[in-house]
């Protein structure tokens, strides 16, 4: 099930692209700082090179990633072979290297929590990551991240695919590409998933490392970062690779410093985070970024006008997505799927009326990326924060913790007091960044909670009230270290009292982080219960990855999730559907013989609440006992598999 | 002896904007504190209302707006209610 090569293949991806991407700019002198962020490098550098390879209409094929990611590498080889020069740099046991083999240490725990919990159900979680697998099948298939040519009836606009077209679909293509070297789309998407979120822990280290200039509050920060439930869970969506490509982000913006070349790596980051995910974190990000730029311009006295070249530059290639999307869909219908406000103001504007001015269509915009609401969002109280919860959201967990929270409260005054008006020169630009950053994601948390909201969708920016909060909370430590320092010269009763406060992080915070991670998730609303998945899921384990299951309810990304196939983004198949109850047992047969399907599967539970939507209850529960009785009659169809009321697998004879 | 470098405009505006916005969460964050109970909630139930009939009965709206004024998700004839200490 597991496939090692494509593991493989994936450090080999975005390595390579992350090394040849950085190949002429001036790099740390630590070899394993170079190494891990050339990883989140190649990740941003993998998101935008496939949009644009899509925009060239080539295929997204891994041989293809391949080949581009070992051009650099080769290349560089071959420079070694002419130049003689063989010598490898080994690795000596400096302060540096112990502190990163603590990062690589967390890494690895942060990635055994997520795996397990990820791989502790046999399905997918909630809806998301179900319409995700079939993105992911489509581009690993179809090789192309454009929605197919078909239509369905009562919708004109996306009717198929959620997470491809107009959804910016790099995440999906980054999968699809790994499922085309590994079969199980299942293990694929849990494992990368996970991976990618853990990869992040590794790059904020070496962000801080720069960006704070201490590397023991840099590692302190991160122990902070992966002990926060609110950092990322392993549930599969989107905002695993936006989120996680802020940190190599910020790193090139920081790295312009040292050489002005870097400008290019952060635009090429800050386009990989705008093709990642619907227009919300790209927002909310590059809200972030903007805040960086403004305020060391201010701290440094002078323009950062290669900072701001890299955000409006990384904004513009990201037009290789956004562009082609508005030419297709055009602007009016683009906006009105985006946000209800901006929708009511075209229709507004299509009907004529006069309200629909140009200042009308500005606040409508604002309110659309400011609406703090969303499904999940509410307003928030002291203790949402204080407590952090071991039952909580699975997309984005709340929730600080009790240390962590006075932590970063300390952390904050220590701050605002001890540098005062200090604060906005150059060399303390990262606490005055940091802290702007903590007013804007608490503010943009507390959307619905505060009189005004700044930013869109309030739950969804925990995650990133996470990132600041653990710096200021490292701060924090800081502080008691020099409190304590005050008292005694004597080192081992701080490393007493910080291994005291370690241990009090693990039990409020990072212990609630690992139930929740490691819990057994709900799924879709497809099913009545998740018991009722893992009946599903018992059955698929059966059959070989990718065999040909028709799914007779019109769910056929249950299928795709758990690793087998089906056709949502067939014309035939969608046709099909639309009056399958009125086919009879031959039609169906027939169908799915000319289609290679190899079986069919029926649920009752999961039939009759999917068709009641569409036929209603009562006509339902006469016609599809006659469908079911008719179809296992007829004699096309073998059962093979069978759960009382939740499944009965049929062989297509 | 530390160096005093004059600051710029700039970087006064900065200083007093941080402080401003530190001292706005402060009191967004009280009022928050002190704004919650019943009222808080029936006033949360009444914009989902605006919103549309749906999201005014939907039991994870009634939750959010029971759990943002601090009170507790309880059933009353059939449906969610939100109940008060």
């Amino acid at each position: 099930m597991a496939s090692i090569v494509t593991v493989l293949l994936f450090f080999l991806y975005t390595w390579g692209l992350g090394s040849g991407a950085t190949h002429f700019l001036k790099k740390s002198e630590d070899s394993l700082e170079n190494f891990f962020m050339q990883i989140g490098i190649g990740l941003g550098v993998f998101a935008i090179l496939s949009i644009i390879l899509n925009a060239l209409h080539a295929p997204l094929d891994w041989r293809i990633f391949l080949f581009l990611s070992l051009l650099m590498p080769t290349y560089k080889l071959y420079l070694r072979y002419k130049n003689k020069n063989f010598k490898i740099k080994i690795l000596t046991l400096t302060k540096s290297n112990l502190r990163t083999t603590i990062v690589l240490f967390i890494f690895f725990i942060t990635l055994l929590i997520y795996l397990k919990g990820a791989f502790v159900y046999p399905y997918l979680e909630n809806e998301d990551p179900w319409g995700h697998s079939e993105g992911v099948k489509y581009v690993a298939l179809e090789k192309k991240a454009f929605d197919p040519p078909v239509t369905v009836k009562g919708r004109f606009f996306d009717s198929t695919l959620s997470y491809i077209d107009p959804y910016p679909p790099a995440y999906d293509i980054l999968l699809g590409t790994l499922h085309q070297t590994s079969s199980n789309i299942t293990w694929t998407m849990k494992f990368f998933n996970a991976l990618i979120i853990s990869l992040g822990i590794i790059f904020f280290y070496f962000l801080l490392k720069r960006f704070l200039k201490n590397e023991n509050k840099a590692l302190l920060a991160t122990f902070i970062l992966a002990a926060l439930p609110s950092y990322l869970s392993h549930f599969i969506w989107a905002h695993s690779l936006a989120v996680t490509l802020f940190f190599p982000a910020m790193y090139a913006f920081n790295n312009i410093f040292e050489d002005k070349n870097w400008w290019y790596i952060a635009a090429l980051m800050v386009a990989g985070i705008w093709v990642s995910q619907n227009l919300e974190q790209p927002i909310k990000l590059s809200t972030m970024l903007l805040l960086y730029l403004i305020i060391i311009s201010i701290t440094q006295r002078k323009l950062f006008y290669r900072g701001f070249i890299a955000l409006g530059g990384g904004i513009i290639l990201s037009l290789s997505w956004w562009g082609i999307v508005v030419k297709k869909y055009n602007l009016s219908v683009f906006l009105s799927t985006l946000s209800s406000e901006v929708a009511s103001l075209e229709v507004a504007s299509i009907g004529g009326a006069s309200s629909s001015t140009f200042f009308s269509k500005i606040i409508a915009g604002l309110k659309a990326i400011t609406n703090a609401g969303g499904s999940s969002s509410r307003p928030y109280g002291f203790n949402d924060f204080f407590i952090a919860q071991p039952q909580n959201l699975i997309n984005t967990p709340i929730g600080i913790g009790i240390i962590v929270t006075i932590l970063a409260l300390v952390g904050t005054i220590y701050i605002l007091v001890k540098y005062k008006s200090h604060l906005v020169e150059y060399k303390n630009s990262s606490l005055i960044i940091t802290l702007f950053w903590l007013i804007y994601t608490f503010w943009a948390v507390n959307g619905e909670t505060f009189p005004i909201s700044i930013a869109r969708g309030a739950f969804r920016t925990w995650m990133l009230l996470a990132i600041p909060v653990s710096i200021v909370a490292a701060e924090g430590i800081f502080f008691l270290k020099s409190v304590i320092s005050g008292y005694t010269k004597n080192k081992l009763i701080w490393r007493l009292i910080l291994t005291i406060l370690l241990l009090a992080i693990i039990l409020t915070s990072a212990k609630q982080k690992y139930d929740l991670n490691t819990a057994i998730w709900p799924t879709s609303s497809a099913f009545s219960s998740p018991q009722e998945a893992f009946e599903f899921g018992a059955w698929f384990k059966t059959i070989p990855d990718n065999t040909r299951v028709f799914l007779y309810s019109p769910r056929p990304k249950i299928v795709i999730g758990f690793g087998k196939w089906g056709c949502n983004w067939c014309q035939d198949e969608l046709d099909f559907r639309i009056n399958i109850l009125d086919r009879t047992a031959e039609e169906l047969y027939e169908f799915l013989k000319n289609k290679n399907y190899e079986y069919l599967l029926i649920s009752p539970s999961m039939d009759f609440r999917q068709f009641s939507k569409k036929f209603g209850k009562e006509i339902i529960n006469q016609k599809l006992p006659e469908k079911y009785r008719e179809i296992i009659q007829s004699g096309f169809f073998t059962p093979v598999y069978q759960k009382e009321n939740l499944l009965v697998a049929l062989k297509v004879n | 002896m530390e160096e005093i470098i004059k600051q710029t405009i700039w970087q006064k505006a900065l200083l007093i904007f941080a402080y401003g916005l530190i001292l706005l969460m402060i009191i967004f964050s009280i009022m928050a504190i002190t704004g919650k109970g019943r009222d808080y909630f029936d006033k949360c139930i009444q914009e989902k209302c605006g919103r549309s009939d749906e999201h005014c009965n939907k039991a994870r709206e009634i939750y959010n707006c029971c759990k943002g004024a601090g009170g507790e998700l309880t059933s009353k004839n059939g449906g969610p209610s939100c109940a008060f200490p």
